[in-house]
């Protein structure tokens, strides 16, 4: 092999060098974005583990509740729930408490945010699967490649690339402010309100002791009647101007940020009668109300009875569990029509064919030769599809998250029955807005973070199990489909 | 069957070329050598030559000839069982080859036409440009060279900038030969390039050919048993990833030695 | 055999297998219907924000908002000027007090540092010791507990003082941001004064700062070299403070009067509007509502006529009249209480009731006449038993009786007050009477400005570089300065508070406009340039990251990387897709940010652009995190381009001789372009939509971003125009002005999104119909 040394072919060291050096470059950079990954893994990790492990199972389970920080004589930390606080100054009332703080909603666990967001998927998924499988087929078997087909795709794929916030505002704009509902409530003719007695007027109410901001409302503001109202765990202003028309609904949430909300004039002014202190407002969805609060609930009842018989009213859904989830369900629609698109188009024509050629007609052709194997693959890959956009914090910002420690459903049940009606017209925390307001409040402070932390790990868990679900899944079917 | 082999016979080239490709004992697997799709192929190419290689499909005329300028090495389970290939001189499966200049000396055409979505002229000036020259003026010259070479210079001198996606399937293939041939390679091999053409268009390229062989050598696979007595000057026979015979054109199809190879070209199998 | 079809379900017309066939396409249909939807929506909510607006502003010119607003411009410019000759000065005040001011920066690195180490234990006994404090009785259990943890956090604190000393490395502080902080400075303090600092910071930390006797002592000295260095920089203080101050002055206040002038009428025209109204509104409750029916059909054709007839004089009558029936009324129902009355009142009242024809002179005839007993009135009405808005009414209209006429006529003077139309002619004259005084004003900048512009001292005579520059540029901003405030004086001049607001001038408001300001004490504003430039350096910021480093990670996958590696690493990057936005969010704010702000204050980064960076949540910080998120999108957009190059392409450039590098950047790359700049299109469509991270990180600062730093504009922070739209929605009344405000800048938002996505499906559908 001594002439190969010297053959022209021979490498020359340098070329190769610098290319190698470029190559090597390509390949840091690939391996650099693994590695953010990994950091910001690692981190969530190493910080939200010890959260869950001291916990437990109870960080799962329980509801967020308001937490109380302080030092005792000791110098030992506690951080107890309100309710724990109240036992403990009862226990020990000589106790000294140093460097208090306390935070809404970062103590107890994740429950009610846990399952909220799985309604808001389930509903999310209800909608988007039906429509956006029936319009697959349809793209995909039935329709020529026409007109109408190559609208519906270029609608689809702008959809996808649509902000989130903006299906945030339509969501508000049509789910909650527009949609027809068939309903009681009189949301424009409040002739009536304008009744109300002034002792819902806030001077009444300042001077029994509950706080309001003056400064809030300015002089010209005067003529407005705001009635104020605990609901939720955080004092609501009901606004209404002089004709009785519900202006707006202010809640005074618990990190600055308020919400408007269409008025439901009856449920309002009950909410109202549940004037009371810290945790109130479960007490009143527990029908526990003093004889003196029953008493103004029946007096005000004719009052609030404006309309007897049903109609079709343009007032929309309100925030709520339902308008969220719906919004949610438009935003994964193109998503879902375009994996299920793909789904089916991976079924051989052959299959078709052969059963049209058996005398099949469409619908058999589609049912009984190309639905029953595109169907797995179409429902996993949708789901999955779906389960990743629930991440998702802008378009349920508006539409029905709001902070709270409860469960949708507490106070459903009135005299024995339930309403399921108005389940799904309540507002309900969710995974993405939970960490939104523990994120927008201090996130530096020690109290906060286990809260933020523990929550940050599970959400991110529960999404990185659903996208390596969808992966492997993914794969499995890619394989099965290679006919 | 290996008694076959018809080695060059001296006698038989009047020109006594000498050989620009020595395959010796060549096999080759796809999998990691469980099974050669080549067998100790024993091969020399005359320099100057047309070399045509035919065989029904999967006979291994294609892999051999990718073995020429190696581009079987994407191939992550390729080996090379045995033997060696050796161009001018070289045994290119060494591991100081650099396979790149291996294949700037030996060029290839493509089954399919394959110009880049470039402008003619920078279709033929890209393997040029790669190789590091840059001058307008040395590239203006190779490219209107290579593309009379090519037979194609009187149809495109006037739109040299436009896309080579303009042009017709014949054009875009005689397109690839003369990118081919600007760079001035020893070698030619050409995977059937004719398959994918029309008879016009066919006929412009085995044309193209003939006037090739002056400066060239050219080794063309065909699928066409047809083709290779119009273009070329040796035949080999391949036939299950042997050789079974190799020869002159005009004495291969006229009188093969072997009677496969007369099975194969009066089409008896194929 | 019989081929025709047959005849079987059918219902309005269609058979079985059409209805099937209209169902999914119903439901196919349904993504362009939500797509319409989508675009209506934002239309039927947004368009009305122009109006609105316009209407807004037309009040904001008609009352003088507009002038007044317009000479705080002038003064704001003029004070901006000034601003650089004030930076002068405090350059020259701190000239010879370098040392000092480096120590007193030691001594709250220091202070940093120490409240860091000791953290939690300072901040307890400082509660302890306030709580202390406070205890009344000095010998109660409480206090003697607090006692115990305040000594036992004294000697943990005085525990650790060695441990901190240690600590208290110079080269520690410089990640401490903190300005004119050297290095030189921190290795000036020598051990013993580190420890003098350490008692000082627990002493600080025990009770008020400035009690602390070392900080005393560093705090005199300073003051003491400051009153030195008065003496030197005097002169140049002097010129100071006549532009600041003197030359000022005269423009500060006709600002002023024009602000305190314009609010009034605002808010008098605002009052009047409101109670006439109110007053418009009461008829109309009244002639409306269902509920009054009864009372209406006695005297509500009274009061229709005279509504119509606008007597208002016998409205406030009548409306007297309203208000004492319904009194009444809501008084009847209560039976016990009205009941009690004595018989004759009773019977007066059940009189009027009954009788209302609207003759007013009757009506107070039964007032009178009732006298005493119609006092008793209220009073047989014990309290609770009526709702007591209604009875502190009737208290009211008993006692007027002797008075009735006279309330009567004030009230009715009132209303024709506030039916009036509001005097704006009147009051706007003052104004114009101010735009002389404007100029005049102006005059005296200019001829005042030009004598101190005299006294102005040499440049070459300061000792500072920065005094010497600052008034080099004070030279040239006059100048400038005083050009501006002359053509406010003549946009002033031109001032007609009655001018028609034109539609032209409410759109440039919103398209152009680089003020958002809501719950404004003057004039809500929203113009959407600022947020515009946020979303868009924002965007830019992240894709010169996210490009580079997804198309070369895309070509590495895609052509470098082994089988295994690609198996590896396609998922794990299309994984980085999955992280929700809000966690990348509350990394930013949480990690990142506090992260790259001490970054920046690396000696050794000083050169970048913008470090350091002054804010810990900016654009820059928003920019890193969504390359991060913007980069799976790109890779894998890029990856599929790369991927639909014909392999045919790169077996040619090989056998052409090309290398891989050659083959990647001369074949591949270029073939693939127009898949790779779609993918970063898409790319730019998904980060100006993003939400959640730059409503946490971005800073939200409502304010064009400044870009005389150059690059180094994107260390400022910005508000976007997805995060004004989360946050704004939240605060702003339905059907608000500023709530329909944001509903255009999601319109906006929209429509960039629809062309990007356009564009880019375009320029994909080309592309991968050519290969």
């Amino acid at each position: 092999m001594d002439s190969d040394t010297n053959s022209i072919f021979d490498r020359k060291k340098n070329r190769l060098g610098i290319e190698k050096a470029m190559i090597f470059g390509f390949r840091i950079s690939t391996y650099f974005i693994v590695f953010v990954f990994a950091l910001i893994i690692g981190r969530i990790v190493v910080r939200g583990a010890p959260v869950l492990a001291g916990e437990g199972i109870s960080f799962l389970t329980e509801h967020p509740k308001t937490l109380i920080g302080f030092y005792d004589e000791y110098q030992k930390y506690h951080r107890l729930t309100s309710l724990e606080y109240q036992d403990y100054e009862k226990a020990n009332p000589e106790a000294v408490t140093l460097a208090k703080q306390s935070a809404n909603f970062v103590g107890g666990g994740i429950g009610s945010p846990l399952v909220g967001t799985i309604i808001l998927i389930l509903i999310c998924i209800t909608f988007s699967m039906t429509v956006g499988i029936s319009a697959a087929v349809f793209l995909n078997e039935y329709s020529k490649q026409g007109f109408f087909c190559q609208l519906t795709r270029l609608a689809v794929t702008s959809l996808v690339g649509i902000p989130s916030i903006v299906f945030g505002l339509f969501g508000l704009a049509f789910f909650c402010y527009f949609f027809p509902v068939i309903s009681r409530n009189t949301p424009v003719d409040l002739s009536k309100a304008w009744e109300i007695p002034s002792c819902w007027y806030p001077s009444q109410i300042a001077d029994e002791g509950y706080r309001i901001d003056v400064a809030d409302h300015p002089p010209e503001r005067a003529h407005q009647k705001i009635v104020v109202s605990k609901g939720e765990g955080a004092l609501v202003f009901s606004v209404f101007n002089s004709r009785g028309d519900f202006v707006k609904r202010v809640k005074q949430a618990e990190i600055g940020a308020t919400k408007p909300t269409w008025v439901d004039i009856e449920r309002d002014l009950a909410t109202i009668i549940a004037l009371r202190d810290a945790d109130g407002a479960e007490d009143f969805y527990q029908n526990k109300r003093t004889v003196e609060e029953e008493n103004l609930i029946s007096k005000l009842r004719p009052l609030l009875k404006l309309r007897k018989q049903l109609w079709l009213s343009f007032e929309g859904w309100k925030p709520s569990l339902i308008a969220a989830g719906f919004t949610l369900a438009c935003m994964v629609l193109p998503i879902v029509i375009t994996t299920c698109e793909d789904t089916l188009r991976a079924v051989p024509q052959g299959f078709r064919d052969a059963s049209f050629a058996l005398g099949a007609t469409h619908w058999q052709a589609i049912s009984k030769s190309v639905l029953p194997y595109a169907l797995p693959g179409m429902l996993i890959s949708s789901v999955l599809g779906i389960l990743r956009v629930a991440g998702e914090t802008a378009p349920i910002m508006f539409t029905g998250a709001f902070a709270s420690g409860a469960l949708p459903w507490v106070g459903l049940k009135e005299e024995g029955v339930w309403k399921i009606g108005e389940f799904f017209q309540r507002e309900c925390e969710a995974m993405p807005y939970h960490i939104y307001i523990l994120s927008a409040k201090t996130p530096q402070s020690e109290l906060v973070r286990p809260m933020l932390d523990g929550a940050v790990l599970v959400f991110m868990l529960v999404i990185m199990a659903v996208a390596t679900a969808s992966v492997m899944l993914r794969m499995k079917i890619r394989k099965r489909m290679e006919w | 069957m290996t008694t076959a082999l018809d080695p060059i016979n001296p006698s038989d080239d009047r020109y006594r070329s000498e050989s620009i490709v020595e395959v010796s004992n060549f096999s080759f697997s796809y999998d990691l050598g469980k099974t050669n799709v080549l067998k100790e192929i024993n091969l020399k190419i005359p320099k100057n030559r047309v070399t045509a290689f035919i065989g029904p499909s999967g006979c291994g005329k294609t892999t051999l000839m990718r073995c020429f300028n190696r581009m079987n090495d994407r191939i992550p389970t390729a080996r090379i069982t045995k033997g060696s290939i050796r161009i001018m001189g070289a045994d290119i499966n060494a591991p100081q080859i650099d396979p790149v200049l291996l294949r700037k000396e030996v060029g290839m055409v493509f089954q399919e036409s394959t110009s880049f979505p470039k402008s003619i002229y920078d279709n033929v000036a890209f393997g040029l440009r790669i190789g590091g020259k840059r001058k307008k003026a040395i590239l203006d010259q190779v490219v209107e060279e290579s593309l009379k070479g090519a037979a194609l210079w009187d149809e495109v001198k006037d739109r040299l900038k436009e896309s080579a996606l303009e042009l017709s399937g014949g054009q875009q293939q005689r397109l690839c030969i003369a990118r081919t041939i600007a760079v001035k390679p020893s070698l030619i091999l050409l995977d059937e390039p004719c398959s994918a053409l029309d008879p016009i268009a066919t006929r412009a390229i085995e044309e193209l050919i003939t006037g090739l062989r002056e400066q060239y050598t050219i080794v063309i696979v065909t699928h066409n048993v047809q083709q290779a007595p119009r273009v070329s000057d040796y035949t080999a026979f391949f036939h299950v990833g042997e050789l079974i015979e190799f020869g002159m054109t005009s004495k291969l199809f006229t009188n093969p030695a072997v009677k496969q190879t007369e099975d194969f070209i009066t089409g008896r199998f194929g | 055999m019989n081929f025709n079809k047959k005849n079987g379900f059918r219902l309005l017309g269609l058979g079985k297998q059409e209805f099937i066939k209209y169902f999914f396409g119903g439901n196919a249909s349904l993504a362009v219907f939500m797509l319409i939807l989508i675009c209506v929506f934002l239309i039927k909510e947004g368009w009305l924000f122009f109006p609105g607006h316009h209407k807004q502003l037309q009040t904001y010119r008609k009352v003088g908002l507009e002038y007044s607003t317009w000479v705080e411009e002038a003064y704001r410019a003029y004070k901006l000027g000034t601003g650089s000759l004030n930076r002068a000065y405090q350059a020259e005040l701190a000239y010879p007090n370098r040392d000092n001011q480096a120590k007193i920066s030691a001594y709250e690195a220091t202070r940093m540092l120490v409240e860091r180490e000791l953290g939690d234990s300072l901040l307890v006994l400082r509660d302890a010791i306030n709580q202390r404090k406070n205890e009344s009785d000095p010998e109660s259990d409480h206090a003697r507990k607090l006692d115990a943890v305040i000594a036992k956090l004294k000697a943990q604190i005085e525990g650790e003082r060695p441990e901190l000393r240690r600590k208290m490395n110079p080269r520690k502080f410089l990640g401490i941001p903190f300005p004119g902080l050297s290095q030189a400075a921190l290795k000036s303090l020598d051990l013993g004064e580190r420890e003098k600092i350490i008692n000082a910071v627990v002493e600080l930390n025990f009770w008020e700062p400035g009690e602390s006797s070392y900080y005393k002592e560093i705090k005199q000295k300073y003051d003491e070299v400051l009153k030195a260095a008065s003496v030197v920089t005097g002169p140049l203080f002097n010129i100071v403070n006549s532009f600041e101050v003197e030359i000022a002055k005269p423009l500060e206040a006709i600002w002023q009067e024009a602000s305190v002038h314009s609010s009034s009428i605002r808010d008098r025209a605002n009052s009047n509007e409101m109670v006439s109204r109110e007053i418009e509104d009461q008829i109309s409750v009244a002639l409306a509502s269902n509920e009054l029916s009864v009372r209406q059909t006695k005297y509500g054709a009274v009061l229709s006529v005279i509504v119509g007839a606008e007597f208002l004089d016998e409205y406030a009558r009548i409306f007297y009249l309203f208000r004492f029936t319904e009194a009444l009324f809501a008084l009847k129902p209560d039976g016990a209480a009205y009941d009690e009355l004595p018989a004759a009142i009773r019977e007066k009242v059940e009189g009027i009731l009954n009788g209302i024809t609207g003759n007013y002179a009757e009506f107070v005839e039964v007032l009178r006449t009732g006298g005493d007993e119609l006092d008793a009135f209220p009073k047989a009405v014990p309290e609770g038993s009526m709702d007591p808005d209604m009875r502190r009414m009737l208290f009211d209209l008993t006692r007027i009786e002797n008075g009735t006429d006279k309330m009567i006529q004030e009230l009715a003077n009132q209303a024709v007050n506030f039916l009036n139309p509001f005097p704006f002619d009147k009051e706007a004259r003052k104004l114009y009477n101010l735009t002389d005084q404007f100029n005049s004003a102006v005059n005296e900048i200019k001829k005042k400005g030009r004598i101190a512009m005299e006294q102005l001292p040499d440049p070459g005579s300061l000792n500072t570089q920065v005094a010497r520059d600052e008034i080099t540029k004070f030279r040239i901003i006059f100048e400038e300065d005083v050009k501006t405030i002359e053509e406010m004086g003549k946009k002033l001049a031109g001032w007609k508070f009655d001018k028609p607001w034109k539609w032209s001038e409410t759109l440039g408001a919103f398209f152009l406009g680089t003020n958002w300001t809501t719950n404004s004490q003057i004039q809500d504003r929203y113009g959407i340039v600022p947020m515009l430039t946020g979303s868009l350096i924002i965007t830019l910021i992240a894709l010169t990251l996210a490009v580079p480093i997804a198309v070369s990670a895309a070509v590495y996958v895609n052509q470098f990387a082994s089988f295994e590696e690609q198996r590896l690493l396609k998922p794990t990057i299309e994984f980085i897709g999955a992280i929700p936005s809000i966690v990348l969010g509350v990394l930013g704010i949480v990690v990142v940010g506090g992260l790259i702000q001490s970054a920046s204050n690396w000696e050794l980064l000083s050169w970048l652009p913008g470090f350091p960076i002054e804010a810990r949540l900016n654009m820059l910080t928003a920019g890193l995190i969504l390359a991060f998120m913007a980069i799976p999108i790109i890779f894998t957009l890029a990856e599929d381009a790369l991927n639909h190059v014909p392999s045919a392409y790169r077996d040619c450039a090989f056998s052409l001789g090309a290398t891989r590098f050659q083959t990647v950047f001369r074949v591949i790359l270029p073939a693939s372009l127009s898949g790779v700049i779609a993918a970063t299109l898409l790319g730019f469509g998904r980060v100006i939509g993003e939400t959640m991270v730059v409503l946490l990180v971005a800073g939200n600062r409502i304010a064009i971003p400044d870009f005389s730093k150059g690059f180094g504009v994107i260390t400022e922070p910005s508000h976007t125009m997805t995060g004004i739209i989360a946050q704004g929605l939240g605060e702003a009344p339905i059907d608000s002005v500023a709530y329909r405000a944001l509903f255009m800048v999601g319109l906006v938002l929209l429509l960039i999104t629809l062309l990007i996505n356009f564009v880019s499906q375009k320029i994909l559908k080309k592309y991968y119909s050519h290969g």
